[in-house]
């Protein structure tokens, strides 16, 4: 496993190599799932048909909490000095605002529609 | 359009008041276009810090502790669980091509490929489970678990 060789050749490196004295890695992953979780959680939770008072208070509190985790667990994205600080990524806040207008989000789906879209794209 | 109290509203922006639907809001939109691809990035930053080098400083090409087919490793691996996932057991199905699909797509970043909402949606549901024991291991020897 890559994670244990790094840190062996680190351990394992004498005076004069490039190694020498490195801080050690760490493995990412804990805080790689729990973004994955917590995106897992909000998009189960944003298509529930019927949501009360109490589920959209749940669903906006799992908004700021999934937009804080991919600040705070992958904050450089993948480079981007403007990190996750944009539309798409902001506008999961808004997700209880569209639902108490609009209702139920697959009344806003563009599913059918997309694969409407793509038949008839396939038929050109 | 037909004027209502809905835009007379102050500062009313037609295109921001559209509900963001699913697919391209969150399942391609974000997910899709930056979750994964940070998710890789960031394996891809542990494993390849900048002085995690075997060269002297200065050279034109340093040669990484990690080599790229130690990093290759890595991928396959990610792309070898995705394609061994399988409806009876997992409750979803991931073929090699589609295995394949997201390794080119996300990994080798070729131009052109793209995933459908519903192919993303398979990735929400598997990769959270896929990414543990990718780079480390998750147990180091049974007796650890005794």
């Amino acid at each position: 496993m890559q994670v244990r060789f790094v840190n062996d050749s680190i351990k394992a490196a004498v005076p004069g190599s490039p190694l020498y004295k490195l801080p050690l890695i760490t493995d990412p992953s804990e805080k790689l799932i729990e973004v994955h979780l917590a995106a897992l959680k909000w998009n189960m939770q944003q298509r529930r048909f019927g949501l009360t008072a109490e589920g959209v208070d749940k669903l906006h509190n799992m908004s700021v909490e999934l937009l804080e985790l991919l600040k705070e667990n992958m904050p450089e994205k993948t480079g981007e000095e403007s990190g996750w600080n944009f539309e798409k990524a902001h506008s999961i806040l808004h997700k209880v605002r569209e639902i108490v207008l609009f209702g139920w989000t697959e009344n806003f789906s563009t599913q059918v529609f997309n694969m409407l879209y793509s038949m008839l794209y396939n038929m050109l | 359009m037909v004027p209502n109290a809905y835009y007379e509203a102050r500062n009313f922006d037609f295109h921001q008041s559209c509900p963001r639907e699913e697919l391209h809001q969150f399942l391609i939109g974000l997910y899709g276009d930056y979750v994964i691809p940070s998710t890789l990035y960031e394996v891809e930053q542990v494993l390849r810090r900048p002085d995690l080098v075997l060269s002297k400083p200065g050279v034109k090409v340093p040669r990484y502790l990690v080599t790229n087919e130690m990093k290759a490793g890595v991928w396959a691996r990610l792309r070898d669980r995705l394609s061994s996932l399988d409806s009876s057991f997992s409750m979803v199905e991931v073929t090699v091509d589609y295995a394949t699909h997201f390794c080119d797509m996300y990994v080798d970043k070729q131009k052109g490929k793209h995933l459908s909402g519903e192919r993303v949606r398979i990735l929400l549901l598997a990769l959270p489970f896929l990414l543990r024991d990718l780079i480390a291991p998750e147990v180091l020897s049974i007796s650890q678990t005794i």
